[in-house]
């Protein structure tokens, strides 16, 4: 079985491994030690732990803010379209084709300050430039992050819900109909209901997704500027791990991580199981 | 699952409906909103391939304009020619090209025999596999991204093995030796492709579809005296064309879009794949803006013409699978 080889080597290994390493001080030369739970504390005690976490639970928040209901309105509002539904579907999923840094680098260059195609809107409609990703307002740049996130990550979310939508049976809408309910009771006693279950998933799974964000504010705001405004966890363990070299410390902040996530997952496979037991 | 092309009888609103005059407002409304929607889709990458069309001066100047000036016969169409050739770009993307092919074929290999053994071999200990296969899939890449990094910089048991194997004179004397001992699986696309092949949600992919695949067509080939890979090459390969159509497709652009594990684990320029040099195209403070859009631009065709190629098999794959882009 060379897949259970493969996945001892790099996989199972790596990740007891890790375990191992977070209570640890860990030197890439010398002999390591365990040092019991020194690591998480010597975190606790980091401004730019907290930091981190604060920050990402705001990319989650603007995340869900932003992102969330975008894709569901696009696939109902697709879904009437008589005509032109590939066209619809194939423009809506077109930035998720795009590589994820060249997304990034891209974006960069809408944001920028003076030559950025957004400034450039703002000033032919008179308005004043923004200041986008360096921008110190509270939240700011991260929502600028978000924007992009949600660009690049709707039109993907969006065919779930179409795929969910066809779901739906066709008698429902026909009775509701007969009953006179309008066009929106009907979205909104029939079609939401529905799409509940698949609704309820894919919020999870952003979440998920969102606490991993690393490669964006890796590349658009130079590893988390300004003044940090943009780190997250990834990045902080990234930094730890090849800036500082804090090994240990680093696996313990993954670790943490770690367990944030799997509370999502289990959470997340307790309500599929629910929705499948329901039929 | 819903089948994505059946056309419905109806939808939300009916035909008759859309005769009635507030509601055929509403829906040209939306027809206008959607319309709309695809341009804050499109307008980017528009942005992007002219930005490749601009001068230095023009790509950063405060009062920009939407098009390169004069007509557009005499737009910095040389710059994407540029681009092509002065970060001999085509390197990278042959870099780029051997690591997708080799995580191609570890990938499916793997995971499509692992799936095959766990949906249809009675393997000892099969559900405990299934169950330790999918808790990976709960690990998040980045969170195993450290012990990952050392496993590949100094691989365990390996090494003491080829010390035992071999004497120190020939493991300091014979290149390939030396390298791994000093670096591990660093600075080698095996650093890259072996972790890479390690896909749980592939195995899960794969044991979903052969499940399906009857078991009686097995046994019976079993009793023709067939192998058990000869069951495999000749009967569950072809039936199940569709799912490795989708782990091919899938598994190609993930290689091609990956950024962090081959920075991470490359060194040497010459060895980079498309996105890792990009990322130091952009980081350089030498690079103009126009080359860079342009090169963006470049990067970004094989995807774009590759979804265009595939766009039924990857839609599908999506709504199949829950998985993105």
């Amino acid at each position: 079985m060379p897949a259970l080889l493969l996945f001892i080597y790099f996989s199972w290994i790596p990740i007891l491994r890790g375990l191992w390493i977070s209570f640890q001080e860990y030197s890439i030369i010398g002999a390591s030690r365990f040092v019991g739970l020194a690591n998480y504390e010597k975190l606790l005690k980091h401004p730019l732990f907290w930091k981190s976490w604060g920050n990402t639970v705001l990319y989650v928040l603007f995340g869900l803010a932003v992102g969330y209901f975008i894709p569901i309105l696009l696939a109902i509002g697709v879904n009437e379209m008589r005509r032109l539904r590939t066209y619809f579907r194939i423009s809506y999923y077109l930035p998720a084709i795009l590589p994820l840094v060249v997304t990034a680098i891209l974006w960069k260059s809408i944001y920028n300050v003076d030559s950025g195609l957004l400034n450039y809107i703002l000033a032919k409609l008179g308005l004043p430039p923004g200041q986008w990703l360096q921008s110190l307002l509270f939240g700011g740049p991260i929502l600028c992050l978000i924007v992009m996130a949600t660009w690049k990550g709707a039109g993907a979310t969006m065919l779930i819900y179409l795929a969910a939508l066809q779901g739906i049976p066709e008698t429902l809408y026909e009775a509701a109909e007969i009953d006179g309910a309008s066009v929106w009771q009907r979205v909104r006693n029939i079609t939401l209901p529905q799409l509940m279950p698949v609704m309820v998933i894919v919020l999870i799974l952003q979440v998920i997704g969102t606490f991993q964000i690393f490669i964006e504010p890796f590349i658009m705001t130079n590893k988390g500027g300004p003044n940090n405004a943009t780190l997250t966890v990834l990045l902080q363990i990234y930094e730890y791990a090849f800036t500082y070299f804090w090994l240990g410390e680093a696996a313990a902040m993954s670790m943490m991580l770690f367990i944030v996530l799997l509370s999502l997952t289990l959470v997340y496979m307790w309500i599929t199981r629910r929705f499948e037991a329901e039929g | 699952m819903a089948k994505l092309h059946e056309v419905k009888g109806r939808t939300l609103i009916s035909r008759a409906e859309l005769k009635t005059r507030s509601v055929g407002l509403l829906y040209r409304v939306l027809v206008v909103l959607l319309l709309v929607g695809t341009l804050t889709a499109v307008i980017p990458f528009l942005w992007l391939f002219v930005g490749g069309l601009k001068t230095p001066e023009e790509v950063t100047s405060v009062s920009m304009t939407l098009l390169p000036k004069g007509s557009p016969l005499s737009w910095g169409w040389g710059n994407y020619f540029k681009a092509f050739s002065m970060f001999n770009i085509l390197l990278y993307f042959k870099n780029t090209l051997i690591l997708i092919v080799g995580v191609w074929f570890f990938q499916i290999t793997t995971s499509s025999l692992a799936g095959y053994a766990l949906a249809k071999l009675e393997v000892p200990f099969s559900r405990l596999f299934l169950i330790l296969f999918l808790a990976t899939l709960m690990v998040p890449f980045e969170t195993i991204m450290i012990p990952l990094y050392l496993t590949v910089k100094d691989p365990p048991l390996i090494k003491g093995l080829l010390r035992l194997m071999f004497n120190p004179e020939t493991l300091e004397n014979v290149e390939i030796l030396s390298d791994f001992m000093t670096k591990g699986l660093l600075d080698s696309y095996w650093g890259i492709i072996l972790p890479a092949s390690v896909s749980a949600f592939n195995i899960f992919l794969f044991r979903g579809f052969f499940q399906s695949i009857p078991s009686d067509l097995i046994e019976a080939a079993r009793i023709d005296g067939c192998s058990e890979l000869g069951i495999f090459a000749r009967i569950v390969i072809p039936l199940s064309a569709p799912i490795f159509a989708v782990v091919t497709i899938f598994s190609g652009l993930a290689t091609w879009n990956s950024f962090i594990w081959p920075y991470l684990v490359l060194d040497e320029q010459a060895k980079f794949p498309i996105m890792v040099r990009l990322y130091f195209l952009f980081e350089n403070p030498e690079t103009t803006y126009n080359i860079l859009l342009a090169t963006l631009f470049l990067c970004s065709i094989p995807p774009i013409v590759l979804f265009f190629v595939f766009q039924k098999q990857i839609i599908r794959g999506i709504t199949l699978t829950g998985l993105k882009g």
